[in-house]
């Protein structure tokens, strides 16, 4: 039994780690950014290269990463996205070209060839149940963004903001609150959260240029399951839903189809709303 | 050399009609209707991969074990039709909002594609279909990309025409009509989702001719091909040559073709070939975030009937 929990523990744990980002841009911004799932990838690379090119000790270099990542979002924002505020169709298109230059950016710099980042983690063990240090690893990981998100929302004038500006843009906005310093803020922790989401992914797998980019319809599922509320615990739940419907699901459909059911259960979810609103 | 050039031009030509042929599909969805299809690679995919099966006789290719040996204008109506019908199956969903069409659509072409991947017996899977054509067997190099380009180029003709017709006529309007108001569209009595739904399968149905053309020209199709960029490159091209209007989509894709063939020719570093191959995507990108933001019509921005 417990291998099957453990499994689904890090799914949820990757799913929530690799959309909390997009989600946070998607509620605020309101545009979807198809170009998420290629920070996440442009964050590995970036720690392959401070690992084990430069050599550096992993913990600082992941810090180091979360750093350059939060800036490199910013930059993105500030030389494209930001022309083209208040426009989410032109926004979504926008973030294609950029997710195409960071794909074949990575493939000129880098090359095609598989690296691998050499992370060893400890496993502990709590009456012969193994709980292997990757997991560890990430439930850390979205423990800290959940409780960094309580109290920054609850108890921050610059959360406060961010929740203003989820409810209603135009209204906040009216209100004489900074949307691009709080939109500079959210950039800024989606580049982080993207590099975390990385960490997870590259524990267990080598790099790829797509790594980030095969997640975009998951993406997609969680966060659209999660509701119109930017709520980290609805973030949660519906991580939990969709990872827990892929493992119930991989005992009767092969393994290739697990995206599959990840987003037949976002349809039946978006139907039934439709159902329950009429 | 210059047999050998011409063939290459004459090659190049057939790329630029297929990937025009998805642009001005495209370009029926989207800029007339405003349906975010982004599931281009799929409808590809789907029109490529039918014509193979239909084409490859049981027997030809070890791996392969399903085939109906068909001639390709057989091939090709079937390709269509199929791909007709399941459009039209999953049309209702033109219903949804413009983003979660988008994301569907492209859930869409994935799963088609991992279907492809991994029904071996049927597909190929990742070593690929491998088709014979009576055009290649009895042609020369030379002739065999010539009659190849002149039938593509009657072909993008014929639907250029159709859909310049289309546009202009009753019910053309009506999905300006639509695109531009839905409600008041809906209020003067027009059934604006079954509109949509037709130009969704049609866009869908020249989505699969072109498909179809594809595995004929290459005569071997693999999932490789059929990628998600592909989906994303006619995005760009159609957005960079102007949404709206046909010769700006055909635009995109020369513009995109041209990049591709000088970046492939003439940027060639010794010991790094990754770049030449990447470059291309990257310039594109680079275009495409300049002109959504300096011109968002497009280069040519939208063609619209003078009664707008």
């Amino acid at each position: 039994m417990w291998p099957i929990i453990s499994a689904f523990l890090t799914e949820t744990s990757i799913l929530f780690l690799v959309t909390v980002g997009f989600f946070l841009i998607h509620r605020s911004a309101k545009f979807l950014n198809i170009a998420h799932g290629d920070y996440v990838t442009l964050a590995v690379y970036l720690l392959w290269t401070f690992t084990s090119l430069l050599g550096w000790n992993i913990w600082v270099s992941i810090v180091l990463c979360m750093a350059a990542m939060g800036f490199i979002s910013i930059l993105i924002d500030r030389v494209s996205y930001k022309y083209l505020r208040g426009a989410p169709l032109a926004l979504m298109l926008c973030t294609i070209g950029v997710g195409l230059i960071i794909r074949h950016s990575i493939l000129m710099i880098w090359g095609g060839q598989l690296k691998t980042i050499h992370i060893t983690l400890p496993n502990l063990e709590i009456r012969g149940m193994v709980i292997s240090g990757s997991l560890l690893l990430a439930l850390a990981f979205v423990g800290l963004i959940i409780l960094l998100a309580y109290y920054l929302f609850k108890h921050t004038n610059l959360g406060i903001t961010v929740r203003a500006l989820a409810d209603n843009l135009s209204l906040a906005e009216n209100f004489g609150i900074d949307t691009e310093k709080t939109l500079t803020f959210l950039w800024f922790f989606s580049g982080c959260t993207a590099t975390l989401a990385g960490v997870v992914l590259v524990v267990n797998q080598p790099l790829t240029y797509s790594l980030g980019f095969n997640w975009i319809l998951l993406i997609f599922a969680v966060s659209i399951l999660a509701g119109e509320k930017l709520s980290m615990p609805y973030l949660l739940v519906s991580s939990a839903v969709i990872a827990g419907g892929m493992e119930v699901g991989l005992f009767f459909i092969p393994e290739a189809y697990r995206e599959g059911i990840g987003f037949a259960i976002l349809i039946i979810a978006l139907l039934v709303r439709r159902v329950l609103q009429k | 050399m210059t047999t050998n050039f011409a063939s290459f031009i004459l090659a190049l030509g057939s790329t630029f009609m297929i990937y025009a042929l998805l642009s001005i599909a495209l370009n029926l969805q989207w800029g007339q209707a405003g349906i975010m299809n982004f599931g281009v690679a799929g409808f590809f995919m789907l029109g490529a991969y039918i014509t193979g099966i239909s084409m490859v006789s049981p027997t030809s290719i070890a791996w392969v074990h399903v085939g109906l040996s068909l001639p390709f204008p057989v091939a090709l109506l079937l390709a269509i039709s199929v791909t007709g019908i399941i459009a039209w199956l999953i049309s209702p969903l033109v219903r949804l909002g413009v983003e979660q069409l988008a994301i569907i659509t492209l859930a869409f072409a994935e799963l088609i594609a991992v279907i492809v991947e991994n029904n071996t017996s049927l597909t190929g899977g990742g070593r690929g279909i491998y088709i014979t054509s009576t055009l290649d067997k009895n042609l020369g190099l030379l002739s065999y990309n010539l009659a190849f380009f002149l039938i593509l180029l009657i072909t993008v003709l014929l639907i250029y025409y159709f859909l310049r017709k289309l546009n202009f006529s009753q019910f053309g309007r009506i999905l300006n009509a639509a695109r531009q108001n839905e409600m008041k569209a809906k209020a003067l009595g027009f059934d604006t989702v079954s509109y949509r739904r037709k130009v969704f399968v049609i866009g869908s149905m020249i989505m699969a001719l072109a498909g179809s053309f594809y595995i004929y020209f290459l005569l071997r199709a693999i999932p490789g091909l059929f990628s998600v960029s592909i989906t994303f490159t006619i995005w760009i091209a159609l957005i960079l040559g102007g949404s709206g209007n046909n010769l700006g989509a055909l635009l995109g894709v020369g513009i995109y073709i041209a990049i591709d063939t000088l970046c492939d020719l003439y940027l060639k570093i010794p010991g790094h070939p990754e770049i030449a191959a990447n470059l291309t995507y990257v310039i594109m990108g680079l275009i495409f975030i300049i002109v959504i933001i300096r011109r968002p019509q497009g280069i040519l921005g939208p063609k619209r009937s003078r009664y707008e």
